[in-house]
């Protein structure tokens, strides 16, 4: 519906849209030096502040307004409002109810057959924070937000060109959430960005209130636990990705930035690798695959090694381990599912707990529970020990969405692991290969470039990363005409 | 999208040949009968030598085998491919059979041998209708892994074992009748080769793959030829001879240094069971490939349940174990490779 001439009318479509909104404030007035002509500014209450109406240019031309007669309105309106930067002109009545609801202001005037859009700063969000999940020691503190447009700008921030594109598209029949689709454009891989955009609109959802449904409705294997998205909380790894030929979904109301496309070897990268010196940070991505193996194999490594291939084991170590389990009542396998549940226990309760609550609640739980368990001989401190470097292997991976598959799957190893010994843990080794070699991201293999190097030449950003001055190039999925990073002079 | 033709590259086509023949020929050849000695040594340079031209006519051959009803016809078609199924399905129910006593000897004891085949069958079969290109990149992932730990293990059981003196490796005087059956079990080994047309069919620029194909077939005959000279050193001649699989012995003797394990043979078996698990997962691949590509595709639940039958079902009396050999002796080598000059030979009539 246009929008019309007499402000009657158009008040009259807004009351019946916002019928019961009783947080939306619908104010009639009427503005000249005769007090004549009649106007309509609509807003919601919270998101736009007396103050923004008072102080912005649009409210200054409204209290001049009050000065000049109405003829002249219409005219000064015209002539002025599209000069100002935060006014957008709206023509249909559906336009001016999206944009009073996404937290601006809408003014409508008689006479004028257009509605004018008054940016505000929006509905209130928590603002730019430290990053709670990506803690580093070198490099920027700021974390994301809850608002698209503040997380899109602190990328700006990082990458001042125009080749950054920020396309805007709205998700959700009833929510109408804000997504924002960064790229730069140069280095993006056009078929890739062509494919992001034809699986967003294949789905049509009441709403999205998180960057996580998004990412569960455009995954290609629904069915893997491995994630198929990169996320981040931090805009400089995400500015960082965006120079590496990949792209960024921004979600409104949620401060987790998705990156696509991913691979098995991003998630054990942090954003600090690329500040370090690669020595060190050599030595610390080896630590995490180490994690890794630990954080999945290590109870089924224990189990298929005590209960099947004792031989390997050294003569003492077998004596130490039977002396930890005298007096045990269970089985090997009862005693570690035992604890490792009760571990998960600990940890889901740490979590949802509040801050130093948490903190003490993995005290408690790993130290007192762990204790008392060993000295009622519910289980022998050796398990106590794999529970542990287990769980600890689990942490030190970086990022939680890539550590809650190798939780999930340790269980499964375990099983295998206690009940069929190492040829369980090689059937499943080869299962998860099998499983992780057919896994792809937007049509890059999940385990690139372990899996065709010769497409990623010059990266050497692996387990082992190269000097800084030799990491020429950008990854195998950045467009492929502007690979080259760096340039020595 | 991001590998637009859907192709390997010659890397992983090297790594998958690696990896699908390096643990058969480890446990079936190396030091088998007359692959021994310095007789198997010569049968392995007339093998490399012969086996350097037929690669290069199997390259060659790669798209008679791409478009291949178009030049032997529909029935012809069908015939040659369900010789192939044939071959693929026996392999890999021997190759099932070969897993499943080694993990009854030496990884799992006191379960019933059915269970570990189903197992097997069962893992090897999920996700073997996929592409290529997710055994290429299994292959590509796991290469170094499989690759690099049976070379330590030559390495640790050349510096760890009480070797005998030089001389058992001469024992046995060169002989052209051994050489000659060591040069058949060999060319029976090899005799998966003759699945490469399939394979090359998706391999980027496939005509000049010829080169990485005879290198993986070096590859292997290297490591042949080091464990040729390995085992009598280590195990002496007449052990060598007594034993029926004589690289399981060696396996056993060869540890850690450093004393951090007591034992280091069952890790070595776990590498080698997982090659085997490599290469059975390729038959059946191969199995669904043939067989998709003319009019009787086979589910690969059916043909994962025929391998297993075929595995556990004896044959007049005899295990697969003991025919198979046999078969590919007197019917495989010749048919295969027969088949493949009869390819050309139409191949080159039609184009």
């Amino acid at each position: 519906m246009k929008v019309s001439a007499v402000v009657k009318e158009n008040e009259a479509y807004i009351r019946r849209q916002c019928e019961h909104c009783d947080d939306i404030v619908i104010r009639p007035m009427r503005l000249g030096d005769e007090r004549k002509v009649d106007c309509l500014v609509v807003y919601i209450e919270v998101a736009v502040s007396n103050m923004m109406l008072e102080d912005s240019v649009i409210g200054k031309l409204m209290n001049h307004f009050w000065e000049i007669p109405p003829d002249r309105m219409k005219e000064f309106l015209k002539n002025n409002s599209l000069g100002i930067s935060d006014v957008k002109e709206l023509s249909t009545m559906e336009e001016a109810v999206k944009a009073m609801l996404a937290g601006n202001a809408v003014f409508f005037m008689d006479g004028y057959n257009k509605a004018m859009k008054i940016s505000s700063k929006g509905y209130p969000n928590l603002g730019v924070s430290e990053a709670e999940r990506e803690k580093v020691l070198r490099g920027s503190k700021e974390g994301f937000s809850d608002s698209a447009k503040s997380n899109s700008a602190l990328i700006r921030k990082r990458i001042r060109s125009t080749g950054l594109k920020v396309e805007e598209q709205f998700v959700g029949r009833r929510s109408d959430t804000l997504l924002h689709i960064l790229y730069i454009e140069d280095l993006v891989y056009e078929p890739l960005l062509e494919e992001i955009k034809e699986r967003l609109g294949k789905f049509e959802i009441d709403g999205i209130l998180d960057s996580g449904m998004i990412e569960q409705l455009t995954e290609e294997n629904w069915l893997s636990p491995f994630p198929q998205f990169q996320t981040t909380e931090r805009p400089d790894r995400a500015a960082m990705e965006l120079l590496n030929g990949r792209i960024v979904l921004i979600v409104d109301n949620s401060p987790v930035a998705l990156l696509l496309p991913t691979t098995f070897n991003n998630f054990l990268q942090v954003s600090e690798d690329k500040y370090n010196r690669f020595e060190l940070v050599s030595f610390l991505r080896s630590l995490r695959f180490v994690a890794v193996i630990m954080a999945m194999l290590l109870p089924g490594l224990y189990l298929s090694v005590i209960r099947f291939h004792t031989q390997i084991l050294p003569g003492n170590l077998i004596l130490s381990f039977a002396q930890a389990r005298e007096g045990v009542p269970f089985s090997a396998i009862v005693e570690l599912v035992f604890l490792e549940l009760a571990f998960e226990l600990i940890r889901e309760a740490g979590v949802r707990m509040p801050g130093s609550l948490g903190n003490a609640m993995g005290i408690i739980g790993g130290l007192i529970i762990g204790q008392a368990a060993v000295e009622a001989n519910l289980v022998s401190p050796i398990v106590v020990m794999i529970v542990a470097l287990t769980a600890l292997g689990s942490l030190a991976i970086p990022n939680t969405e890539f550590s809650s598959p190798f939780r999930i799957l340790k269980y499964g190893f375990l099983f295998l692991g206690g009940f069929f010994g190492l040829f369980g843990m090689i059937l499943g080794m080869y299962a998860l290969v099998s499983h992780l070699a057919g896994l792809t991201s937007f049509h890059i293999p999940y385990l690139m470039p372990y899996v065709g190097r010769e497409l990623d030449r010059g990266q050497g950003d692996t387990i082992l990363r190269k000097p800084f001055y030799r990491m020429k190039r950008r990854p195998a999925y950045a467009n492929k005409n502007n690979r080259i990073r760096l340039r020595r002079k | 999208m991001f590998a637009e033709n859907d192709r390997i590259s010659h890397r992983q086509l090297f790594r998958q040949i690696v990896m699908s023949l390096v643990a058969p020929f480890l446990l079936c050849l190396a030091g088998w009968h007359d692959m021994s000695g310095v007789n198997g040594l010569a049968g392995i340079v007339i093998v490399a030598v012969i086996l350097g031209f037929y690669v290069i006519f199997l390259v060659r051959l790669a798209p008679a085998y791409e478009h291949m009803e178009k030049y032997m016809g529909k029935i012809q078609h069908v015939v040659i491919a369900a010789a192939y199924f044939a071959y693929i399905v026996f392999t890999a129910a021997f190759i099932l059979d070969l897993i499943s006593s080694l993990v009854g000897t030496w990884l799992l004891y006191g379960v019933n041998d059915w269970w570990i085949r189903i197992a097997v069958a069962i893992v090897c079969a999920a996700g073997s209708h996929y592409g290529m290109q997710k055994r290429a990149r299994m292959a590509e992932v796991s290469f170094l892994i499989v690759a690099g730990a049976l070379c330590l293990l030559v390495v640790f059981a050349f510096a760890q074992g009480n070797l005998f003196s030089v001389q058992e490796f001469f024992r046995q005087s060169l002989s052209a009748a051994r050489v000659g059956r060591g040069s058949w079990q060999l060319l029976c080994g090899f005799l998966p080769l003759t699945l490469l047309p399939f394979l090359l069919c998706q391999v980027a620029k496939a005509s000049g793959s010829g080169k990485t194909v005879f290198g993986a077939v070096v590859f292997l005959l290297v490591f042949l030829a080091v464990l040729l000279v390995l085992l009598p050193l280590a195990l002496g001649w007449d052990r060598m001879t007594m034993e029926t699989v004589p690289v399981l012995p060696l396996l056993a003797g060869t540890n850690l240094p450093g004393d951090i394990m007591a034992r280091f043979d069952v890790i070595w078996i776990s590498l080698i069971l997982y090659a085997l698990l490599y290469s059975l997962g390729s038959l059946y691949y191969y199995a669904n490939y043939v067989t998709s590509h003319i009019a009787f595709s086979v589910n690969r639940w059916v043909v994962a349940l025929l391998v297993w039958v075929i595995s556990v079902c004896p044959f007049a009396g005899y295990r697969i174990a003991q025919y198979y050999p046999m078969i590919v002796a007197q019917f495989g080598v010749p048919i295969l490779f027969g088949l493949t000059f009869y390819i050309y030979i139409w191949y080159r009539r039609r184009v």
